[in-house]
């Protein structure tokens, strides 16, 4: 698919974002790509963020997977993003985990081909 | 325990109770098409507004009454409403403002002819890619903002029509076969703060277009055709209208506004789909109230309502899913009020309100930025947006878009690097 391998730089730029904007010091990332999908981790043992911000993120990023809003916007992915807009990446992806027992926070996205 | 989200909370009515409430509106028009006009009529007045070149300002309720006005907008609502059934879309924010804003600006320039040449355009540029077409749905609804294109082609050229036909259309054509590409480039100009990205793509093309045709000896004239006699009738149908959605809203969140304040903390900025945010009940109600608050901004400057105002108002409401609110808007519509009465514009113009009222593509800046900044970005976009219309000559529809794109280009990154912090 055309772009897929920007789009998937977006979305892990994005979920970034989220994890350095809760004070954390260390970040390990995970892409794998199967024949079917590609499966983005992303986990950090030590972040500063309450149960609310992390169900905001959860509902924020469970959405939908919605095609024609990620070809219109996926360019703005991953650019100063407050907070609210992560939605644009529950739009981009078909699945998505939220483990969270402070401190340690794991994102786990799966988007399908 | 946290709050649940609203969007938990609120009655759950799916994607086909969506649609029906999405149908609401063109019913409507369609029943007051037939009641306000004779069949004959209406399909006399709709002959005329195929046929006029429908660029910048061209108000169908002038040209062809209103029967045939509404008669125009319902069937282009009714018939984007079916292609999302059939694409088994899901109704987000960007869907209804796409409605909204086809419904609006088929007062003032999209009729049942000059659309279709670019989802035409966009469906070659989908088998081109090998992708859906579902998947640019949204873009095309938009890029009707040129449909003028093939109107004037294909009716202004003075020339046989056996001509001029085949190339207004093969001009849509190609506006929507590049627009696709285009737009989602251009939302990194300005950052997702024009929320009217379309019309910024399309005044580009435009002005392109322009220029075109300029260099061959064709000039695109603007003109400026409003009407005067359909007042009271529009502001009945605006407010029912409106107030019919704030209650839809208000039962789909199980009976309450509560959660309403939620939605003005909202900065707008793409991609702010308020049916995920804060769920459709809500959604809903803040179109209603937006619809209102941009009739009370007419009505106070003592402005006669006609099909621009109607189109401008309509796209707010559509908007109002997708980045818009009060708190954020507002502060623009004042700004552009400010700059009215200390320039040389009238502020009782039409151009003026609907710069008043389209200039809210601007809102995320306010969102973000605060009511100064909105008040400066609605300021100086009405001095562009004056300016800018004859680099394209009206044939973009969304000229307010193409102002805002331009105004929030310069403003943002200037906004952050004098921000503090990270």
């Amino acid at each position: 698919m055309k772009y897929e391998i920007q789009k998937i730089s977006k979305i892990v730029e994005e979920i970034i974002d989220f994890f350095y904007s809760h004070s954390t010091k260390k970040v390990n990332i995970s892409i794998e790509e199967t024949e079917t999908s590609f499966i983005i981790e992303v986990q950090s043992d030590h972040i500063i963020c309450s149960n609310d911000n992390a169900k905001h993120l959860k509902d924020l990023l469970n959405v939908q997977r919605q095609r024609e809003m990620e070809e219109y916007y996926w360019q703005l992915a991953g650019n100063d993003l407050d907070g609210d807009e992560y939605n644009l990446v529950g739009m981009m992806v078909d699945e998505s985990y939220i483990d969270y027992i402070a401190p340690s926070l794991k994102v786990k996205l799966i988007r399908y081909k | 325990m946290p709050e649940p989200e609203r969007r938990d909370i609120e009655i759950k009515i799916g994607r086909l109770g969506n649609l029906e409430i999405l149908l609401i509106l063109p019913s409507i028009m369609l029943i007051m098409a037939f009641l306000l006009d004779s069949p004959s009529d209406v399909l006399h007045g709709l002959y005329k507004m195929i046929i006029s070149p429908d660029v910048l300002l061209t108000d169908y309720l002038e040209i062809g009454g209103i029967g045939a006005t509404f008669f125009n907008a319902s069937i282009l609502a009714f018939t984007n409403i079916f292609i999302i059934y059939k694409l088994k879309l899901k109704v987000n924010g960007a869907l209804i403002a796409a409605i909204f804003t086809i419904i609006g600006f088929s007062f003032l320039g999209k009729n049942i002819f000059n659309v279709w040449p670019m989802y035409l355009g966009g469906y070659l540029y989908v088998k081109y890619q090998k992708i859906e077409f579902k998947n640019i749905l949204v873009i095309i609804m938009f890029s009707t903002a040129l449909a003028p294109v093939t109107s004037e082609l294909a009716f202004g050229l003075n020339t046989s029509l056996w001509i001029s036909l085949p190339v207004g259309i093969i001009f849509g054509i190609f506006c929507g076969f590049i627009i696709t590409p285009l737009s989602s480039h251009m939302n990194r100009l300005h950052d997702g703060y024009n929320l009217y990205n379309i019309g910024f793509t399309a005044g580009l093309l435009g002005t392109l277009i322009n220029s075109l045709l300029k260099s061959f000896g064709v000039n695109i004239k603007q003109q400026q055709i409003l009407s005067t006699e359909y007042d009271l009738i529009l502001k009945l149908f605006l407010t029912g209208f409106f107030i019919i959605i704030i209650i839809v809203g208000f039962i789909i969140n199980r009976k309450s506004f509560k959660g309403y304040t939620k939605i003005l903390n909202f900065s707008g900025r793409l991609v702010s789909d308020y049916t995920q945010l804060v769920g459709y009940g809500l959604t809903f109600v803040n179109m209603g109230i937006m619809g209102l608050v941009s009739m009370f901004y007419v009505i106070a400057l003592n402005v006669t309502f006609n099909g621009p105002i109607v189109g401008a108002i309509f796209t707010i409401v559509g908007f109002a899913a997708f980045g818009k609110h009060p708190r954020n808007t507002i502060p623009i519509m004042i700004g552009v009020l400010i700059c009215g009465f200390v320039t040389i514009f009238d502020t009782q113009s039409t151009i003026v309100i609907m710069a008043g009222l389209f200039g809210t593509t601007l809102a995320p800046l306010a969102g973000k930025y605060g009511i100064f900044v909105g008040l400066m970005a609605g300021f100086i976009h009405l001095t562009m947006v004056m300016n800018i219309g004859i680099i394209h000559g009206g044939i973009n529809l969304y000229n307010n878009g193409f102002s805002g794109g331009l105004v929030a280009a310069i403003l943002f990154p200037l906004l952050n690097s004098i921000k503090k912090g990270d």
